[in-house]
């Protein structure tokens, strides 16, 4: 609403020889930049419970995540559980090589 | 669109293997995370972590995106969750690479496809004080009993403010 009303009358009154084209120009500039200021996602500093939380929560799942591949490697039961469901794959064109 | 087949390890619980069409292996696990709830003795043990983990690759050409993995991902969250309606499941997007933005908007256009009318997600970003961003969200069936009381704890536990804390 406060875009048109400030448009309507800029459109007719922003041709540079108009004494007052400059204020609208300007106006429209500040509103324009409370508009996208507002419309911004807020993010502001988390409590420090709740950074605690996500970086040790980080730190777990890449430490979890490197043990599981780690794990893959020396266990024989999962290696066999793969290979079973590679067994069943269709792999497309150029992917996957079973006697590699 | 047809999801992967799934493979359960019998000796460890939560935990599930797939292959796909471009030779990946992934291997999801489901970690028990109630040291989140201390608090909350009802529901801590129900509570667990998701990690998906790319374990093997069989081809030296990289994987183009690939439209099987996310109804796989689903079916495996939802067999998880079906099998006990007082599970919840966190899961934290990974900030370590710049990529966790990209990451939670995948997920969510994932769950949102998936949900149905059976699953609720809340989400909670975190930021720290170095202005790193951290996605997350928890993830339980609409009939899960402790719902409400699981929804309380996981806002408190990310609670925006230091005086809300």
């Amino acid at each position: 609403m406060i875009l048109r009303d400030l448009y309507l009358p800029r459109r007719a009154l922003t041709h540079p020889a108009h004494p007052i084209s400059r204020f609208f120009v300007v106006e429209e500039n500040v509103i324009l930049k409370q508009i996208q200021k507002a419309m911004e996602p807020e993010f502001k500093p988390s409590s420090d419970r709740a950074i605690a939380w996500a970086k040790a929560a980080t730190e777990r799942k890449r430490k979890e995540e490197k043990r599981m591949v780690e794990d893959f490697k020396t266990n024989p039961r999962t290696q066999a559980i793969v290979k079973r469901l590679f067994q069943k794959n269709h792999f497309k064109d150029g992917y996957g090589n079973l006697s590699a | 669109m047809e999801i992967y087949p799934l493979e359960l390890d019998e000796f460890e619980p939560h935990t599930f293997f797939f292959t796909t069409d471009y030779a990946l292996a992934y291997q999801v696990n489901f970690v028990p995370s109630g040291y989140l709830f201390p608090n909350e003795p009802d529901f801590e043990q129900h509570v667990f972590e998701m990690l998906i983990k790319l374990v093997a690759n069989l081809s030296d050409k990289p994987a183009p995106p690939d439209p099987r993995i996310p109804p796989t991902i689903a079916a495996i969250f939802k067999q998880f969750l079906d099998a006990q309606n007082r599970r919840a499941i966190v899961y934290i997007c990974d900030s370590s690479d710049g990529r966790q933005h990209s990451r939670a908007r995948k997920f969510a256009g994932w769950f949102y496809e998936f949900r149905g009318t059976t699953y609720l997600k809340l989400d909670g970003g975190i930021m720290d004080k170095e202005g790193i961003t951290y996605h997350t969200a928890i993830i339980l069936r609409v009939d899960n009993p402790n719902k409400i009381r699981v929804f309380e704890a996981f806002d408190r536990l990310i609670a925006q403010s230091n005086d809300k804390s």
